[in-house]
C-alpha cells in the first residue's frame, strides 16, 4: 500500500517533469534549482517506494539510501525553493489578510 | 560586489532593501515556478507562445533582484536559483519594459497563485523602485507631475475646475426646470462630500452633473470641495509611496477641515482603492472620515425610497465589467449588479466575472503609456472576445479608467458597444418626483426665446447641437434638419418661428431651399437666418448677394458667418423675433 503510494508520488513527479521540460513558459522560468529540487524529489520517492517493504533481505540498500537521501533533502531544504512548503502559508496568510480586511476573501464565485 | 554598475542601478539596488517588506518577502521567496499564473494573464492568451509575458517570467525579472541581494543561496551561487543583479541603464530600461509595459497590476494571478504570491504588489514595488531614478514611461512622468503640482492627475486648474461645476448647475437646472438644484461648494458639515476623478471635469462633466441629479433629488446635504477634490492617485501605479500620500492626504484633510461626515467617492476603480484602502497606510496616518463608493450611495438611495427610478427606461441589453481594483482590491463585485438589475431590464454576465473577470487592458496606468499601446491593444483580445460572447449593446462599469479602456478596445476591433458607468444609467433611470412638477411652473425665470420654436438647418451634427444648446439654453424649443428636403417637411409639420440655414449641405444646397420657401407664399413670413461656413473659402456674402440678385429675392433676415458667436447668434435670432411680433 504504503509502496504503491510512494510509486505514484514518483510517477506523478516524473509527469511534473516532462511538464517542465516541455511547456515553453515554465521551461522559461525554470533554474537548476528547479530542476534539481524535483530530480531530488523524484528519486527520493523511488528510493522510498523500494524502501517502504522494510524488510532487511529485500530493500537493506534502498533503507540505506532512504534515509542518507532525507538527511542530504532536510539539509537542502533551506537552499532551495523546496523551502516553499515553510513560506507559503505565511505567503497565504498575508494575502489574505490584505484582502480579507477588504471584503475580498471569502471570494463570491459568479453563476 | 567588484563589478562596476551605473549610479542609477546603484540606487535601486539601494531601495531594494528598503522597499522590501515582509509580505513581498514572502511573495518573492515562496514561488515555485509551478506556473500556475500563466493562463490567468490576458497579455499570455492573447499572445500564445511568448514567455516573456507570463506573469512568473515577468515577476521573474524582479525576483532575480531580490535573490542577488537578500536571498542566502543567490548570494552564494547565483547561477543555482537565477539570480541577477542590474548594473546597467540599458538594464534598467528593459525591466521598465517589463514592469510597465507588460503588466497592468490587474492582480489576477496573484489570485490565481496556490502559494499566495501576490504578483501585483511586488511590480508595483519595482516601478516605485524605476521611478525613483526617472526611469518610466514618459506619459507616466507627466501625470504624476500634474498630480503633484496641480493636486489632479489631468492638469484641471482650479478656476476651470469651479466653471464646470457651475456651468453643470445651470445644464441641471435647465434641464429639469428647477432653479432649487444646486451644486454646494465647500459647504461644510455637510453629510456627503463627493470627490471625482478629473477625467469627470476635462472630458464627461455629463457624469458631475447626474450624480449632482441624483443627490438633489435624493435630498441629500451634500457638498464638492473646491480643492483636494481628486480622489485618484497615480501614487497607486506608478509605485511612488510618497505621491500617494500626498495626493489622498490632501483629500482627507479637505474632508476634515470641511467637516463632512462621509466621503462619497465617484466612480473610479483605482481612485476607490487608493483612496479607501490605501492612502491611510501610504501617509501613515489615521482617517477619522468614513468613505465609500458611490455605487453603495446609489443603492442606498434606492433602497431608501430617497430616489425613484425606472428600469424600462434602461431597455438594451446590459452586461458587467468588473474593475480589477474593485472587484479584486475591494471585494466590490454584489452591490454593482443589485444596483444594475434595479436600473435596467437585461443585465446579462460576461464570463468569466466578479474577482475572475478579465483586465479592462487599460489598468495600471496603461492608458498614459502611450508607447505600449499597440502590445495593450493586441492584448485586448481577450476582453474583445468576452464581450463579443455577450451579445450586450452596453458594457458598464463602475471606472474612468475602464470606460477609456474598453473604449478603445471597442473601436479597435469593431464592436457594436457603448461603454457607460453604472451613473449614467441611475440617472437615466430616474423618475422625478411630484414635488419638483409642482415648482416647475414658480421656477422658470424669463427667457428671451421662451415659447420660441427654430429649426436648425445644417448638416454638420456638432454645429446642430452647438446651435441646439445656444438657443434651448434661452428657453427655445429647438428642431433640427441634417438636410433640405427634412427642412422642407418640418417646416410643414411643426410650423416653426424662424429657421436658421447652413447653404452648403449635400443633396440639396441652402440657396435652393432659400429659392424655394422665398417663392412659397406659405413661407414668406418665416424669417430666415443664413449661418455659413464657406465665407473664409470664397466669399460668400458676395456669392449669396448675386444669388439672389438673380433670382429676384430678398435679403434674408440674418446673414452669420461661422465660426459661430454664441452672443451674436442669440442677439440676431431676438431681434427678428421682437421685430416679427411688434409687426
Amino acid at each position: 500500500m504504503l509502496q504503491a503510494l510512494f510509486a505514484l508520488a514518483a510517477l506523478v513527479g516524473i509527469i511534473r517533469l516532462i511538464r517542465r521540460l516541455t511547456d515553453i513558459y515554465v521551461r522559461s522560468i525554470s533554474s537548476p534549482d528547479d530542476y534539481f529540487s524535483m530530480v531530488l524529489l523524484i528519486v527520493w520517492l523511488v528510493v522510498s517506494a523500494l524502501a517502504a517493504p522494510n524488510r532487511r533481505g529485500i530493500s537493506e540498500g534502498p533503507l540505506l539510501a532512504y534515509f542518507f537521501l532525507t538527511a542530504f533533502f532536510l539539509i537542502y531544504v533551506p537552499f532551495s525553493k523546496i523551502s516553499h512548503y515553510i513560506y507559503y502559508p505565511f505567503a497565504r496568510w498575508y494575502l489574505g489578510r490584505t484582502l480579507g480586511h477588504r471584503g475580498v476573501y471569502p471570494l463570491v464565485k459568479g453563476a | 560586489m567588484s563589478v562596476a554598475r551605473s549610479y542609477k542601478a546603484q540606487k535601486v539596488i539601494d531601495r531594494l532593501q528598503l522597499k522590501v517588506n515582509r509580505q513581498i518577502m514572502l511573495s518573492l521567496a515562496a514561488c515555485v515556478h509551478c506556473g500556475m499564473c500563466t493562463d490567468q494573464c490576458h497579455y499570455v492568451l492573447a499572445n500564445p507562445g511568448d514567455p516573456t509575458y507570463a506573469p512568473a517570467y515577468k515577476a521573474d525579472r524582479i525576483r532575480k533582484l531580490f535573490k542577488a541581494h537578500l536571498d542566502w543561496t543567490g548570494k552564494a551561487i547565483p547561477w543555482w536559483v537565477g539570480a541577477k543583479s542590474v548594473y546597467t541603464d540599458e538594464e534598467l530600461e528593459d525591466l521598465k519594459d517589463t514592469v510597465f509595459g507588460k503588466c497592468t497590476n490587474c492582480r489576477r494571478c496573484s489570485f490565481n497563485c496556490p502559494m499566495g504570491v501576490d504578483l501585483a504588489t511586488f511590480n508595483r514595488m519595482a516601478r516605485g523602485l524605476l521611478v525613483h531614478v526617472g526611469v518610466m514611461p514618459t506619459g507616466v512622468l507627466h501625470v504624476a507631475k500634474d498630480q503633484w503640482e496641480l493636486g489632479n492627475q489631468m492638469g484641471v486648474l482650479r478656476e476651470e475646475y469651479l466653471d464646470i461645476l457651475s456651468w453643470m448647475e445651470e445644464e441641471l437646472q435647465s434641464e429639469y426646470n428647477d432653479p432649487t438644484i444646486k451644486i454646494p461648494i465647500d459647504k461644510p458639515d455637510a453629510d456627503v462630500m463627493y470627490t471625482i476623478n478629473p477625467r469627470e471635469a476635462k472630458y464627461d462633466p455629463r457624469t458631475i452633473a447626474e450624480a449632482a441629479a441624483i443627490f438633489h433629488f435624493a435630498g441629500e446635504n451634500w457638498t464638492m470641495p473646491s480643492e483636494g477634490w481628486d480622489m485618484t492617485n497615480f501614487g497607486l501605479f506608478n509605485g511612488d509611496d510618497e505621491l500617494g500620500a500626498a495626493v489622498s492626504g490632501r483629500l482627507y484633510d479637505t474632508a476634515e477641515k470641511l467637516r463632512a461626515k462621509k466621503i462619497v467617492i465617484s466612480e473610479c476603480g483605482h481612485g476607490y482603492r487608493s483612496t479607501r484602502c490605501e492612502g491611510a497606510n501610504w501617509g501613515k496616518r489615521t482617517v477619522g472620515t468614513p468613505m465609500e463608493t458611490s455605487i453603495f450611495t446609489m443603492l442606498e438611495y434606492i433602497k431608501q425610497g430617497r430616489i425613484k427610478v425606472d428600469k424600462t427606461k434602461n431597455q438594451q441589453p446590459v452586461t458587467y465589467h468588473d474593475s480589477c481594483n474593485l472587484a479584486r482590491s475591494c471585494g466590490i463585485t454584489e452591490e454593482p449588479r443589485e444596483l444594475l438589475n434595479l436600473v435596467c431590464g437585461d443585465f446579462r454576465e460576461m464570463h468569466p466575472n466578479r474577482s475572475e473577470n478579465f483586465c479592462c487592458t487599460g489598468g495600471g496606468g496603461a492608458m498614459s503609456m502611450t508607447e505600449y499601446a499597440p502590445r495593450r491593444l493586441a492584448s485586448a483580445k481577450v476582453k474583445a472576445e468576452q464581450l463579443r460572447a455577450t451579445g450586450a449593446k452596453i458594457v458598464v462599469t463602475s471606472c474612468h479608467n475602464c470606460v477609456d479602456g474598453l473604449f478603445d478596445l471597442i473601436r479597435h476591433y469593431k464592436l457594436d458597444m457603448e461603454v457607460k458607468l453604472l451613473v449614467n444609467l441611475v440617472a437615466n433611470a430616474l423618475v422625478m418626483p411630484a414635488r419638483v412638477a409642482a415648482v416647475k411652473p414658480v421656477a422658470a425665470p424669463e427667457k428671451a426665446l421662451a415659447g420660441r420654436r427654430i429649426l436648425v438647418v445644417d448638416d454638420e451634427p456638432d454645429v446642430r447641437t452647438y446651435l441646439r444648446m445656444i438657443f434651448k439654453d434661452e428657453g427655445a424649443e429647438v428642431i433640427e434638419a441634417p438636410d433640405a428636403n427634412q427642412a422642407m417637411r418640418l417646416l410643414k409639420t411643426e410650423r416653426p418661428d424662424l429657421m436658421t440655414l447652413d447653404l452648403i449641405m449635400p443633396h440639396k444646397t441652402g440657396e435652393k431651399l432659400y429659392w424655394e420657401l422665398r417663392k412659397d407664399p406659405d413661407f414668406t413670413g418665416l424669417p430666415i437666418v443664413i449661418v455659413t461656413g464657406y465665407a473664409r473659402v470664397e466669399t460668400p456674402a458676395i456669392n449669396f448677394h448675386k444669388f439672389i440678385e438673380e433670382k429676384h429675392l430678398p435679403e434674408p433676415d440674418g446673414f452669420l458667418e461661422k465660426p459661430i458667436q454664441p452672443e451674436l447668434v442669440l442677439d440676431t435670432v431676438v431681434n427678428i423675433l421682437a421685430k416679427k411680433t411688434i409687426n
